[in-house]
């Protein structure tokens, strides 16, 4: 097995991150030209003052009702796009706003594929790098830290016609900017701060294991593990401490940045199979199977090696240094599982695929989506259907 | 030596249109791959976005070849390389489709989870067609030919393309 001597990184999203963050909208909105931008978000959003945050700090803009679109439902559908892209003609809007987790970004990524790309059928574009037009200005507010979302060039668009999940790769998703403010997910409680914290660490995880892992990726993923190994747990504890709600927000983006360039492997694979098939939450399945993940990579050696960077960012050099290097690798995953069931002491965040819904009966259909997952074949080594079994069984 | 690679690669990915329909009946596991994609499901191959594309598609179980076409139309998916020196790396065996793919070398149009299914089919037929030492190198698992190289490169030579509309 061997990763490879060429890679691309992409990461063009400009971040402003930290206290007041918000208020740089204005001046960011101007340079960027937008005076009239459509804002897509959710009704919890506007409920928990969070959408009144965001309008107070677009003073300079008039912004009417139907510039905001606050049904963006849990799952982004090609239905709810259309919708959102007419209303964007309609108004004749000059940028987007997405405000909320991930489903409200992908709507927004797709209403920007279909007015700049001028298109009415999304499923044209679905594929990998399918769109070329110059786009939108696009800015990104994340609420929930932990996707990554907002520096990654994935959307997946739910046709609810064919039932099927549309999936579009592509640098040109990519937004043009990206607000990080702690204001936006203090909200958020213990048991889904645990849960997209560990979203995050599986991106780290995965960055530095796949295919693609290169110096750049690395170095991003090193630093966003670093972060999470220091203020998960505290975070998780004290949810409304603003430094390791900041840290914990800048630890996705950046481990959201490293997968999107050196992509997700065998654990995210899975972990949609289990969403797709068993309609478990995606958080919870990853979760599960992080460490089984981890253990399955341990027989590659590049892997190995890497896992012995994962062990130094969460552990720090004492920990490291006490280690001989033969034993670094599993430490490493010592260390994701010692993460784990605190978590779950904490949080009661899932420990075994069993207890989230999936069932033995639903592995074959499991496996199969999993196997067909592009994930997957930037995993280490050609996995096999038995590897998935052999973690599926491992992880139940 | 960019015109040698040219032809290496027009060459070799004429011969891997064929070979699918070959082997299509022949290895087990290009069967379960090309059960998971849909019926009449059409894809094709270029060493660049421009073309020429070769047309394969699935019918009644079976893969026909329709050759080389310059603007395809009604197709399922497309897949290309970002330069023809990529496909070049992938066509002459010098890399694996599954790591030109994960390097962003690959550019796909269509359905993700079917073009993930018909990069393992391509990355079979490929193996097939180069040596043993290359087969071993991109199939993790004990690959067994169910044809020999030669008796399959003959057949493919000889194998006549099918006609009319996509």
């Amino acid at each position: 097995m061997e990763t490879s001597d060429y890679f691309e990184f992409f990461s063009p999203v400009k971040i402003n991150s930290g206290e007041q963050a918000l208020s740089t909208l204005n001046y960011e909105l101007e340079q960027l030209h937008v005076n009239n931008p459509l804002i897509l978000t959710n009704q919890s959003l506007d409920e928990l003052k969070i959408l009144d945050l965001l309008l107070s700090n677009l003073k300079d803009l008039e912004i009417n009702q139907r510039q905001i679109i606050k049904t963006i439902p849990n799952q982004a559908t090609l239905e709810v796009v259309k919708k959102a892209a007419q209303r964007y003609k309609e108004l004749d809007c000059d940028g987007i706003i997405a405000l909320g987790g991930e489903a409200i970004i992908d709507t927004a990524k797709g209403v920007n594929l279909i007015i700049s790309e001028k298109i009415e059928n999304l499923n044209k574009l679905t594929g990998i790098e399918t769109a070329h037009a110059d786009m939108q200005p696009f800015v990104v507010i994340p609420t929930t830290s932990g996707t990554g979302s907002e520096a990654a060039l994935t959307a997946v668009i739910n046709d609810q016609e064919s039932k099927n999940n549309l999936e579009f790769i592509s640098n040109k998703l990519m937004p043009d900017l990206a607000v990080i403010d702690p204001q936006m997910t203090f909200t958020l409680p213990p048991r889904l701060t645990a849960s997209t914290g560990v979203d995050a660490l599986v991106h780290a995880v995965e960055a530095y294991t796949g295919l693609q892992t290169n110096p750049l990726s690395d170095g991003y993923a090193f630093a966003a593990l670093k972060l999470i190994g220091k203020n998960l747990k505290p975070l998780v504890n004290d949810v409304n401490n603003r430094e390791y709600r900041i840290a914990m927000n800048n630890a996705a983006l950046m481990a959201g940045i490293s997968f999107s360039n050196s992509h997700a492997g065998i654990i995210h694979a899975i972990g949609d199979g289990c969403e797709k098939i068993a309609g478990v939450s995606h958080g919870d399945a990853l979760a599960v199977l992080l460490p089984h993940g981890m253990f399955h990579n341990l027989k590659f050696e590049y892997c190995r090696n890497s896992y012995q960077d994962i062990l130094l960012a969460l552990e720090g050099t004492e920990k490291f240094v006490n280690t001989t290097q033969e034993d670094r690798p599993l430490m490493a995953v010592d260390a994701v599982v010692g993460i784990l069931s605190e978590l779950r002491f904490l949080t009661g965040i899932p420990v075994r695929l069993e207890e989230i819904g999936v069932k033995r009966s639903q592995f074959e259909q499991i496996v199969d989506k999993a196997m067909h997952n592009s994930a997957l074949l930037n995993s280490a080594g050609q996995v096999k259907r038995e590897d998935i079994e052999s973690i599926l069984e491992a992880a139940f | 030596m960019k015109y040698l690679h040219h032809l290496i690669d027009k060459f070799i990915l004429s011969l891997i249109g064929r070979s699918f329909t070959i082997l299509n009946d022949k290895d087990l596991k290009i069967e379960k791959e090309l059960s998971y994609l849909p019926k009449k499901f059409t894809a094709a191959v270029a060493v660049e976005k421009n073309g020429p594309y070769i047309i394969v598609r699935k019918e009644n179980n079976e893969v026909k070849y329709y050759g080389y076409h310059s603007h395809p139309e009604n197709i399922d998916l497309k897949l290309y390389f970002k330069d023809e020196e990529f496909a070049y790396q992938v066509l002459a065996a010098k890399e694996g489709i599954r790591q030109a793919f994960s390097e962003h070398k690959v550019i796909l149009e269509g359905d993700i989870e079917y073009a993930v299914s018909f990069i393992y089919i391509l990355e079979i037929v490929e193996a097939y067609i180069m040596s043993d030492r290359f087969a071993k190198k991109v199939l993790n698992y004990d690959f067994k030919r169910r044809i020999s190289r030669l008796q399959l490169i003959i057949k493919a030579l000889f194998l006549s393309r099918e006609k009319g509309e996509i």
